[in-house]
Formats: structure tokens, sequence, C-alpha cells
């Protein structure tokens, strides 16, 4: 108790006093740390994964069908001619038209039907993979580029073969970052998709490099007043377009999770401290007849509160690294990514489910009746 | 002129109304004068405890007045009460109430850290306070570790570590032996004596008598002097 605030003393006391409940305490808490956190990770991972393609293409506009705002749920189909007409746009270096279908990829008896299969131009150094981890960058004709989520599931590898449609691949690149959650990307070269996946002659996207000097929004309003039929898009805004996408299908879900888990966090602390209190309410009555006031006795509460989620955190971030380990291995299509703020923010959370959590108790604790600490004589 | 530490006119605690209605303590005025002690007996029931509750400022009366160093505990807000307790009271309990996860010492500071005394300074007087009332060789004891009569010393020091105007003693003979009723109780007196603290005990037990310079008699709420 040297130099601390006897009260406060007191509460840290009365929690380390039974370790065992502390510890199991901290260890709920910590799971539900754990759910947030791994939830905000798996949601970072793909809010940030949604966008890599994009900002990786080494394009600076997006040209698509109009009405078609992102590259994953939308789909575009333009005349595969107007790349050339696009070409003659003041401003424009060059222009790649590109195939991106979500297709049904076969290796060996397994499918993965939700591959996004990118047609490009490999010589004109856009939209091919940003990564490699294995093998060329650039597929030559009959190969694939695949991602090593892909390649991980499937025990593929260099001069393994996939199948998309009637024709057969073979792998000669495994690219990383490329992994969607439940889908990835797979680049092949453009003519070896033509007729495969759209008619001939045609393109999804054209994405177009503007000159050094030029002003991309100059040439983006020049390609869509010149032909109604198209929409384009600044890179950052494709990016932003695609995890808006994730956003709006992932969050309202995302929000009952972490409304979960808070909840979890807010029972447990409450039911400890609530606990605590009520084990120790004759000791709060004794308090409050020498002279310590509620404002005085509510800190007790509150620091066996806050303690709890300080502890509930740290075991919380132990939890959070296995289960990023065990999610890694046995699940890699999942892919997590902690954003540094992901942490103080969760840390705030924990602290407010103490705060939350602490309405019980510190109600309960304002009823007590210093005068029952009396024999009734 | 002797004044009154604390003065008590009209005190009337009602429980209850209409048919159940429990007229717990009846109009009952009294000064308790510096450095006395004063003996409350009676009956189970009689009431003695809810008036040491009033007097106390821990049960607020139906009627009357208590007044403490100019506040009227009957008057004051809720929230002020515990600042006036920690300022004016001491309390001995019959079952000692120390806090089971301090230390002897660390109970003895409880009140004179909620009084402002720096932390050092409250430790070294809670051990002077201590080894006074013979407990030197049990300051670092926790409260399960000490005997009866040791623990209600601890108690007693702990009530008047904040040199209050009154100190409050219910039952405090009640769980110890005989001889070590006799020794607090002489703890009492001895301390009334020495710094002009009014002590206020209720008791059943007829053996502390001759410690008390004055004996009231509580019945059916009503206080009286007894001959």
């Amino acid at each position: 108790m040297r130099g601390a605030d006897p009260v406060v003393s007191i509460a840290s006391r009365n929690l380390f006093h039974d370790r065992t409940r502390l510890a199991v305490s901290a260890g709920g808490v910590g799971f539900a740390i754990m759910l947030v956190l791994i939830l905000a990770a798996t949601y970072d991972g793909v809010y940030r994964q949604a966008g890599l393609f994009v900002e990786n293409s080494g394009a600076d506009l997006f040209v698509g069908q109009a009405g078609v705002v992102d590259t994953l749920h939308s789909f575009s189909i333009l005349p595969l001619n107007l790349s050339e007409e696009i070409a003659t746009i003041p401003g424009v270096e060059r222009v790649c038209a590109i195939i991106s279908r979500t297709v049904e990829a076969h290796v060996g008896d397994s499918e993965h039907p939700r591959t996004i299969l990118v047609g490009y131009n490999a010589t004109h150094g856009t939209a091919g993979p940003w990564r490699i981890v294995e093998g060329s960058r650039l597929p030559g004709a009959g190969e694939i580029v695949i991602d090593q989520v892909l390649a991980r599931k499937d025990g593929l590898g260099l001069g393994s073969e996939v199948r998309i449609g009637s024709k057969a691949f073979r792998v000669s690149g495994i690219s990383a970052d490329s992994n969607m959650f439940i889908m990835q990307y797979a680049f092949v070269r453009f003519e070896d998709i033509v007729g495969l996946v759209l008619p001939p002659g045609s393109a999804t996207y054209f994405l177009v490099k503007v000159a050094p000097g030029a002003d991309a929004d100059v040439v983006r309003q020049a390609i869509e007043d010149r032909w109604a039929g198209v929409d384009a898009f600044t890179v950052a805004e494709m990016a932003a377009n695609n995890r808006e996408v994730i956003s709006g299908s992932f969050l309202p879900i995302l929000l009952v999770l972490y409304v979960i888990g808070f909840v979890i966090g807010i029972v447990v602390i409450g039911l400890t401290v609530y606990t605590a209190t009520m084990e120790r309410a004759r000791e709060y009555g004794v308090l409050k007849a020498i002279g310590a006031g509620n404002a005085r006795l509510a800190r007790v509460v509150l620091t066996q509160a806050v303690a709890l989620a300080v502890l509930g955190f740290l075991a919380g971030l132990a939890i959070t690294a296995a289960a990023a380990a065990i999610i890694g291995a046995a699940v890699p299509e999942m892919t997590l990514y902690f954003a540094p703020t992901a942490f103080p923010q969760v840390f705030a959370a924990a602290l407010g489910m103490s705060a939350v959590a602490t309405a019980l108790p510190l109600g309960r604790l304002a009823r007590i009746d210093p005068a029952s600490i009396f024999r009734r004589g | 002129m002797i004044v009154d530490a604390l003065r008590a006119t009209g005190v009337t605690k009602v429980f209850g109304e209409g048919g159940s209605e429990v007229r717990a303590v009846d109009d009952v005025s009294l000064g308790l004068k510096r450095g006395e002690v004063t003996l409350i007996m009676g009956p189970s029931g009689s009431g003695k405890t809810t008036l040491l509750f009033a007097l106390g400022g821990l049960v607020r009366p139906t009627a009357g007045h208590v007044w403490i160093d100019g506040h009227d505990l009957a008057a004051l807000q809720e929230r002020k009460l515990p600042r006036v307790r920690l300022a004016n009271f001491g309390f001995v309990f019959q079952d000692f109430n120390l806090l089971a996860s301090l230390t002897a010492r660390e109970n003895v500071q409880v009140p004179l850290e909620l009084a402002g005394v720096r932390p050092a300074k409250a430790r070294e007087r809670a051990g002077k306070l201590l080894k006074a009332l013979g407990l030197g060789g049990r300051l670092d004891f926790l409260p399960e570790k000490l005997s009866g009569g040791e623990k209600q010393r601890v108690s007693i020091a702990r009530a008047i570590a904040n040199l209050p105007k009154v100190l409050f003693a219910d039952e405090p003979t009640a769980n110890l032996d005989s001889k070590l009723g006799k020794v607090v109780a002489g703890l009492f007196r001895k301390l009334a004596r020495a710094t002009g603290t009014s002590v206020l005990m209720v008791s059943h037990d007829s053996r502390i008598v001759d410690t008390a310079d004055r004996l009231l008699l509580m019945e059916d709420g009503r206080l009286r002097a007894m001959e």
C-alpha cells in the first residue's frame, strides 16, 4: 500500500485474491479481444487486398462499360477495337486491353469456382502479377501465374497443370498478395483466353497509361465525353470502389460479430467485478461507515474493471497471435492484416467494455448501507 | 462551560408505516461530553443500536436533530455524511470488521489516508498507534492471523487514528473473553481521559459497567438514566 491510494490497493488485492478466477476472467476477456482483433484483421485483410490489383496495375485510368464501377462484382464488356481509338485521345501514352473474369479453375479432381482470371498483354507492363514468390512474372503462351494460396491448397508448383474451361495451362509463376479471401487471382496471356471466357474481339477493361505531364483527370473527362457507353476511373477511385464493395458486403456482418465480442467482454468483466464487489459488500460497508464516499468506492470498482480489461487485452494479444498462426496454416485463403491502428482501437474498446461493465456493480455499491455492518440489537 | 461533543434533541426513528409502524427510537435527547464514557444498556430490540446509527450519521432520523461540529446530521446531504463521519467519528464493531486483504497496519492507515494524510506519514502513525496498543509484533499480520483481542485492538486503533470527537462502539466486548473485555473497555476509558474523545458504548455486557462515567438504559425506544 506504500504510496498508493488505500482504496485502490484494496481493489487490486481483491482482484488478485482469487487468482484462478482472475485467470479465467482475463482469459474470457482475452477471447473476446481475440474475436474482435481477428475479425478486424480479416476485414482489414480483405479490404486491403480488394484494391491491390488495381493499385499495382501500373495504369493511371481504368476504362470500363458505362455503369461498371468496380472490378470485383460488376461485369464489363467492351469492343476490343475501342483500344485503338482511346489511344488517339490527347495525353494517352498507352492503352492495354485486359480480360478479367471470375471463372472455374480445375486442378486434378478439384475445382475453384471463384478464380479471378486476368488476361493481359505481358509486354505492356500493366495488369500483371505484382509480387512473384516463385518462377516467372510474365507467363508465356499456355502458361499461367497462380496465387500462392491456390498453390498451397492444391499442392501445385511450377509445371503443374491448371485447366480453365477446355484449355490447360502450365504453372510458370507463383504470386503473392493476389488472394482475395475466397477468390484468388490468376494471370495468363490475353490471347490465350480470347474466345475462352469472352467473345472474340472483346475485352473487359482498358488500362490507360497517361503521358508524362498530362493530367489524368483531363484525359478521363475526354474519354467519357467522347464515348457515352464507357466510364473511366482513376486508379485511386477504382481501388476505393472495390473496397467499397467489400465494406458493403462484410461490414454489416462484422459489426454484428464485433458487438457480440464486445458484449462477451462486458459480461465477463461485469460478472467478475460484480462478484468481487458482492463478496466484499461488508467491507465496502465498513469503508462507508468510516468515511469513504461513494465516489471513492466507485474507484475501487473502476480500478478492478480497468485492471481486468488491461489483463484481458494482454491475454487477448497472446491468444490472437496463436490463433493467427493456426488460421494461417489451416485456412491460407484467410488473409489477416493487423493494421497498427487496430491495437489502440481495440484497447480503447476494452477500456470501454470495463466502463460499461461497472454499471451494475457501481449501482449495487451505491446501495450498500453502511449501517448494515452493525449487529441489530 | 462544558461544551458537548455531540448533542441530539428529539431524535425519533420510525420504521414502516400504518399498522406495521415500529418506533425504534422515540424522542431521545442526549448530550455527549468530551472525555466522558457513556454506556447504553438495554434488552435486544430496545432500539439502542438504531440510536447509535442515528447519532453516528449512519441512519437519518425521522425527526429530531443530531449536532456535531456545527452540522445537523439529520439535515445534512447524503453525499456530505461520509466526510463528516470521517472527521468526527470512530467506529468499533462487535465483529471487528477489519479489511481482510489488508495487514493490521494497513487497516489503520485507511482512515488516515482517507482523511488526506500522506501515505508515509500514515504508515508511521499507524505503526506507532498499534505499538501503543501492544501490537508492535503484529504490524504486518493479516487479520486472519490475529487473535480476537488483537483484532479488536486493531479496530480500536483504526477508530481512533484520526482522533475522533466521538467514538461509537457497538458491543465491543461481545466476542472477547472476560479478561480481554475488561482490557478493551479500559482502553476506551484511557482514550477518553487522554484525548478528550467522547465514547458511546452500546452493550449487554454488565462486566464493563464500572468503566463508564454515565450509564443509560434503553427500553422501548426511550432512554433513561440508570440508578
